[in-house]
């Protein structure tokens, strides 16, 4: 007999429908708009560490799934749309596991003129209210990333060298029989640190991420070493990413050509550069804020599970 | 001997670690929204039985391990190896005593075994999970003593010696289950 079942309970099931009623009626409240944007497109993200799944039309012309909703929205942010917020399915290669599912659902929004500390605001808010009274939310951290190190390890991170990095990823056990960068090698350290250190039974918003580590967040005014960069975290379970935008058109094709590089250098397939985001860009993407929720993991919390597999009707080994 | 990605990584897979041949124990696929992809494992090292945490680049690959488990009958011990057949093939396979370790206690002739073959010889032997073993030297219990769950010293066939309640006597049949050492009932022989 095949695996015909669903994966998630009827209990389970019941509270999605709840949870995404929820989301939308945040977003009314607040006056943000909900969009529908296309799943799959010409164009894919260049990031090093996302491989899109591709397919050819019938004229065997390539085309992605969408691994994020982020492209098309901020060019209906540049085309003078305001405030927006979107639910829908988003897919990436080869992540699977007990929180990744290659086929997931997001939650990304964006707000206009927002700063670094309204945007983590609004985030946790989203995340308290579809968690309800639950044991995470009893303390909300804010921490930079500089600060969670300093906490973890009593060393900041900007006073780690390259030589210390390597350090810690050897004593935290990491097999380096292939090259490894000092990028990849940080993430390491970081989703490390992260699993240890990060208070079991509270949400901490980690913010302020290195520069090299920026994605398309601006940098930060005061401190060129820091990005307008956050995360949110349910205990060690990452459920946010947001930025204060890049709007610099040019200082975002210099990232996307340095993408590039990196997927060159570690023999990844070349991702052409979207030029309609950079269109976009050109002609003026409003100050703003933007940032995504895992709505799968957030459920799967709000549920008691330990699986996301356990909050999706149907996951990946029976799609 | 295959490379295995680490996208084929699941416990129970042997892979080759520091020379050592290691067998998977869990596997954790971790990724930060925006960073590099990783397997955290645990991993046991089959020739000290130490577990411990690796964490790999996803995608990297690791060389298999030439290991398998193999069910065989204990013939017999010389003093510094213990000889065992193949149940399928016959053929005959000699273990000293780091790979026998603790399971000598409990080998009686006949016995069928887990052997573990590493480049084809064996790395470590389990005795089957019970065991029944004749008893040839246990002291009568002490008259009187019939308190809830007394227990007395006895010496097997095999030199063992485990605690046994105290109305079993020398000569009697018992059996042991091997993970934990311990009594479990006394064998009727028929």
């Amino acid at each position: 007999m095949s695996n015909w079942q669903p994966t998630a309970s009827l209990t389970n099931l019941q509270a999605r429908a709840r949870a995404l009623t929820q989301v939308r009626e945040f977003f009314s409240q607040r006056g943000v708009l909900e969009v529908e944007t296309p799943l799959v497109g010409a164009h894919a993200v260049t990031d090093p560490n996302i491989e899109s799944f591709t397919f050819a039309d019938e004229q065997a012309a390539q085309h992605y799934l969408q691994t994020s909703p982020e492209y098309a929205m901020k060019r209906l942010l540049a085309a003078g749309v305001p405030d927006i917020y979107q639910v829908c399915k988003c897919f990436r290669k080869a992540e699977q596991g007990d929180v990744h599912n290659p086929e997931f659902t997001m939650i990304e929004w964006y707000r206009l003129g927002f700063t670094l500390e309204q945007i983590m605001q609004e985030s946790v808010d989203l995340i308290v209210e579809l968690l309800g009274k639950q044991k995470y939310t009893k303390a909300i951290n804010y921490l930079s990333y500089n600060d969670f190190f300093s906490h973890a390890i009593d060393v900041s991170f900007a006073a780690l060298s390259t030589k210390d990095i390597q350090e810690l990823a050897i004593e935290y056990g990491l097999q380096q029989d292939q090259a490894m960068s000092h990028a990849q090698m940080v993430d390491f350290v970081c989703a490390y640190l992260v699993d240890k250190h990060m208070q079991a039974d509270a949400i901490t918003c980690m913010y302020h991420y290195p520069a090299e580590q920026a994605a398309l967040a601006k940098i930060n005014v005061n401190d060129p070493a820091v990005a307008e960069r956050f995360e949110v975290f349910c205990g060690g379970v990452e459920l946010a990413n947001g930025y204060v935008e890049l709007v610099d058109a040019n200082i975002l094709l210099e990232r996307f050509k340095k993408d590039q590089a990196v997927r060159r250098s570690r023999g990844l397939d070349y991702v052409d550069i979207d030029p309609r985001l950079l269109d976009a860009q050109k002609h003026g993407l409003p100050e703003c804020a933007g940032v995504a929720v895992g709505f799968d993991r957030l459920l799967m919390l709000a549920c008691n599970e330990n699986r996301v597999q356990h909050v999706m009707s149907f996951s990946w080994s029976n799609a | 001997m295959a490379s295995y990605n680490t996208n084929e990584f699941k416990s129970g897979l042997k892979i080759m670690l520091d020379g050592d041949p290691y067998t998977i124990v869990e596997n954790e696929f971790v990724k930060p929204g925006k960073g590099q992809a990783f397997n955290r494992v645990k991993v046991r090292n089959l020739k000290t039985g130490r577990v411990v945490d690796r964490t790999f680049k996803s995608g990297d690959s690791v060389e298999g391990a030439d290991v398998m488990e193999v069910e065989m009958q204990y013939l017999y011990s010389d003093g510094e190896q213990w000889h065992f057949m193949d149940q399928t093939t016959y053929e005959q396979h000699a273990a000293d005593a780091t790979a026998v370790g603790e399971s000598s206690k409990w080998l009686k002739d006949q016995d069928v075994c887990q052997v573990t073959l590493y480049n084809g010889a064996p790395l470590s032997v389990s005795a089957p999970n019970f065991v029944e073993l004749k008893i040839t030297q246990s002291d009568p219990g002490v008259k009187g003593d019939t308190a809830q769950g007394a227990t007395k010293p006895a010496t097997l066939e095999t030199g063992a010696t485990v605690k046994v309640p105290l109305f079993i006597e020398e000569g009697e049949v018992i059996k042991i289950d091997t993970r934990t050492g311990e009594y479990v009932s006394r064998v009727k022989e028929g």
